[in-house]
């Protein structure tokens, strides 16, 4: 504690008479004092957040508010309070001494016109300053140089100690300027460029550090990512509901001298683009590394990370925001014999969780049904109807169902957990899946829903995102019977909408036909189209678009977009996805008998 | 029947919200007002005033209001006009709906918030067990403080909303994040006993250091007892923040434990946020 007791070194004197300013710091200065000098409470706060004070000097008045004003902020700000505080004002002010006193003022002085204000002030300085803070404290300090951030009074102007030149250096960035900031590197946090000069940085941030602390401090340049590493060399905090300003003193490496530059020749341009690239660049590698690196985030406008869950900015508000809002809402809560232990995602038809099964003590998998479809009656008939059916078989390649609910108008149904990534995964991630591979799911794949079919069950909705391979490299199917029955007007929805993926849709459920296995035989055919091609069969900026070239649109055969495929495989996926479903196969049987002569 | 409690509900939003609760719940509405108290309610309703300060201010107060308990607050926007709802959050408002928003929505969303929450796993237990005892002992040993553990609930990010905060960082084979956060007067006493010195010599650098110490010694000495198993994890220097509300990054598919302590009248939180390595390396 006594470090930093040292470092209050200077005096600050406020006054709004400059005249006077000038005669009591010329005194202050002659007796080897160092002196801050400030006309109003906001430049001496000011200076008051820059510099180490051990003795504050004011007068009852000051350009922006009074003299008590300051004190009483003085005395609830935790860090400034121990400063002694003096009044010193003109004789008839006197009568407001017992005011000052019981706010917490050290010394109330008086001065008459004539009676040379600084000797009275001199004699009652050295009582009320501390000798080790008073001039000996000066003495230690040499490497620490002679700050002042605002001019000094004209007189002490004319020999400026050597290192006051380097103040005049800072900076205000010409935009705002986040960086992140870290002890260790691991956890970072944000912070906001106030000013800066070759030396370092003054940093507003919520991160209360200590005087001497190393921090590292992060920056997003146009050439990438760069971190400095630096000393805290002040803090102020006004008041603990807001947050801190913490000065640094920054080592001076390349990267500094590059930050630097770069910081300082931000032009000031239009405003929106210019503000917003560099915060942009500052999210990304965080996002990315969300798991390694834990950030905090204030009130500013950083966007969300990737989970889905955090993300308050997903605004202006569509169904979407607000059935991830309505599962948000559900983590850590009990439905029924399970407890929602945390989120994992959410589909067009609901949101997943991992879940806890208080009754068989195991781990599931809890789907929680969109309100949007759990509210149709129609649709709980046939949902509870089709996972009864599902429910009772147990097919290894199928993630089996449990159990269905409702708890206080909540729909779900509890699965078998799946420690895995879906198939849509692997296709983000192109080099994780040769041919072969491939080739061996398509054909389980195919078995399972033969297996299925023959049940009379449709899943309806097959897709990448449906298929999942655990940690242990089994398919399972997932969502069986989950999808709408789609009646020809839910179509109008967004991708995200009441339907299945459009990607994968076939004609006969985009018309609302009645559906067969076949159905299920093209959307597979999609699937796998996808996954030796890396895009879907059609793409399109609408779903409307979409959905017309399922509908209308030749396929382009799987051969043209991946040559280094069999045309086999490419007729196989193209007979699959006919646009009538009696080009189709007919049946999965038939399927596999084709891919088995591929494999043999 | 659950307990709502409306705050600064203009008689539109009052009928939205009786009408979303039916007979079955007990609404009571109330002006905004200093000292307001919470305890009973399950759920705090606050119509959003056209002042965004003013707002973030309400909502502060209710969370300090709150002492740590989970109570969800929503706020109603009751205009016409979409509003970045990140500034409230942060703050502590659970969630921001719209009267624009469909009504079942905000149903079920409410409802959702109403819905009892978990108890921990016993999986649970067994890392929060000794977090909760040396979060006790340290406090008792280094500050001679009795603190009690009160309860525990899940919440589904990290989001702090005392005065001053500790936060470790967690690595090594199992990682995560860990928070200890006060309101300002209790971080004073604790770090004044923990020093040997009155309350009104503790600044804000003395509050730095006792809060860091306490961050370390309940991590350092967790860490510990959990050498050998899939909790074992790594400290490296602890961070103090300060301010209310921050939302802190948190590990995807981890749940986030909130621990609630109490010393006398007074409650402090502990955020555990910890993932195994699925694989013991
Ligand atoms: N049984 C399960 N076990 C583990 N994770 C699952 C399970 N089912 C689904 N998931 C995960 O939850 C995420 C969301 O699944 P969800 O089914 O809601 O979305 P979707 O498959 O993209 O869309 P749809 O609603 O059309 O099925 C999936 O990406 C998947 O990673
Ligand atoms: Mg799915």
């Amino acid at each position: 504690m006594s470090r930093s007791m040292d470092l209050r070194s200077y005096i600050l004197l406020v006054n709004r008479d400059k005249k006077f300013l000038n005669v009591v710091c010329k005194s202050l200065l002659g007796a080897g004092y160092p002196v801050l000098t400030a006309t109003a409470m906001s430049s001496a706060l000011n200076l008051l957040s820059n510099n180490s004070v051990a003795l504050i000097i004011c007068d009852s008045e000051l350009e922006d508010s009074s003299g008590y004003e300051f004190l009483e902020f003085i005395k609830h700000t935790p860090l400034l309070k121990k400063i002694p505080f003096v009044f010193f004002v003109p004789v008839h002010d006197q009568g407001n001494a017992g005011k000052a006193f019981g706010m917490g003022a050290a010394d109330f002085i008086v001065y008459t016109p004539d009676s040379g204000a600084p000797n009275v002030l001199m004699k009652r300085i050295a009582e009320t300053l501390p000798a080790k803070t008073g001039r000996a404290g000066i003495s230690a300090l040499p490497g620490e140089g002679f700050h002042q951030s605002i001019a000094p009074p004209p007189e002490a102007a004319s020999s400026p100690p050597p290192a006051e030149c380097r103040k005049s250096e800072r900076l205000v960035p010409k935009q705002t300027v986040n960086i992140e900031l870290s002890r260790d590197s691991i956890l970072w946090l944000p912070g906001r460029i106030k000013n800066i000069s070759r030396q370092g940085l003054l940093i507003e941030t919520s991160l209360l550090g200590r005087l001497g602390m190393a921090l590292y401090i992060r920056f997003s340049l146009p050439c990438g990512t760069c971190v400095v590493e630096s000393h805290i060399r002040h803090i102020s905090i006004n008041n603990h509901k807001l947050s801190a300003e913490i000065g640094v003193e920054t080592e001076q490496s390349i990267d500094w001298i590059e930050t630097y530059d770069y910081v300082v020749n931000l032009k000031e341009e239009g405003k929106k683009s210019a503000v917003k690239k560099p915060s942009a660049e500052v999210d990304r590698p965080i996002q990315k590394k969300i798991h390694a690196d834990m950030i905090i985030r204030m009130a500013d406008n950083r966007k969300a990370p990737a989970d889905p869950l955090l993300n308050h900015s997903s605004e202006p508000r569509s169904e979407k925001a607000l059935e991830i809002k309505f599962y948000r809402s559900l983590v850590g809560k009990k439905l029924g014999n399970y407890k929602a232990v945390s989120f994992i995602g959410a589909g067009g038809m609901g949101g997943v969780f991992k879940g806890w099964d208080v009754v068989l003590e195991r781990n599931v998998a809890l789907k929680v049904i969109s309100y949007n479809l759990s509210s149709i009656a129609s649709y709980r008939d046939m949902f509870v109807k089709e996972a009864r059916l599902v429910s009772r078989f147990t097919h290894p390649n199928i993630a089996q169902i449990y159990y269905i609910d409702q708890v206080e108008d909540v729909l779900y149904f509890a699965m078998e957990l799946i420690n895995g990534g879906t198939l849509a995964d692997i296709i983000k991630d192109r080099n994780n899946l040769n041919t072969a591979k491939g080739l061996e799911h398509f054909i389980t794949i195919c078995r399972t829903l033969d297996f299925v079919s023959r049940q009379n069950i449709v899943h309806r909705d097959i897709k990448p995102a449906n298929i999942m391979i655990d940690d242990q490299g089994i398919l399972k199917v997932v969502d069986f019977g989950v999808a709408i029955v789609n009646d020809g007007t839910g179509r109008k929805k967004k991708a995200e909408g009441l339907v299945g993926s459009p990607l994968f849709a076939s004609p006969d459920s985009i018309m609302g036909q009645p559906l067969d296995c076949r159905s299920d035989i093209y959307s597979l055919g999609a699937t796998f189209y996808n996954v030796f091609a890396g895009v879907p069969p059609f793409e399109g900026d609408y779903v409307e678009a979409i959905l017309f070239k399922h509908l209308h649109e030749e396929l382009v055969p799987l051969k043209k977009r991946n040559p280094i495929l069999s045309s086999d495989l490419s007729d196989i996926i193209g007979k699959m996805m006919a646009k009538k479903p009696e080009d189709r196969y007919q049946d999965y049987q038939s399927i596999i008998d084709d891919l088995n002569v591929l494999i043999h | 029947m659950k307990r709502i409690l409306g705050i600064d509900c203009s008689p539109k939003v009052e009928k939205v919200v009786s009408g979303l609760f039916g007979g079955n719940d007990d609404v009571q509405y109330e002006q905004f007002h200093d000292g307001i108290a919470l305890n009973g309610y399950q759920m705090i309703i606050l119509e959003m005033g056209r002042n965004q300060e003013h707002v973030v201010q309400q909502i502060c107060k209710l969370r300090y209001a709150c002492n740590f308990q989970n109570i969800p607050i929503i706020l109603i926007n009751a205009r016409k006009k979409d509003i970045p709802s990140q500034p409230y959050i942060i703050a502590g408002a659970t969630e921001v709906l719209s009267l624009s928003d469909p009504l079942p929505a905000c149903r079920h969303i409410m409802n959702g918030y109403l819905i009892p929450g978990r108890e921990p796993l016993e999986e649970e237990f067994e890392y929060l067990d000794p977090f909760i005892k040396n979060t006790c002992h340290i406090l008792q040993t280094m500050a001679s403080i009795h603190v009690e553990f009160k309860k525990v609930y899940f919440s589904n990010t990290i989001r702090i909303f005392g005065d001053v905060s500790g936060i470790m960082g967690l690595s090594g084979n199992a990682e995560g994040t860990l928070v200890v956060t006060f309101y300002w007067d209790l971080a004073k006493a604790i770090v004044a006993k923990m020093m040997g010195m009155e309350e009104g010599e503790i600044d804000a650098e003395l509050i730095h250091d006792g809060v860091s110490e306490i961050i370390n010694m309940i991590s350092g000495s967790t860490k510990k007892e959990f050498v050998g198993t899939p909790y074992h994890f790594e400290i490296s220097l602890p961070s103090v923040v300060v301010g209310p509300g921050h939302q802190i990054g948190y590990l995807q598919n981890t749940s986030v434990a909130v621990l609630i302590f109490q010393v006398g009248t007074q409650s402090f939180a502990l955020h555990v946020c910890i993932k195994p390595k699925t694989t013991l390396s």
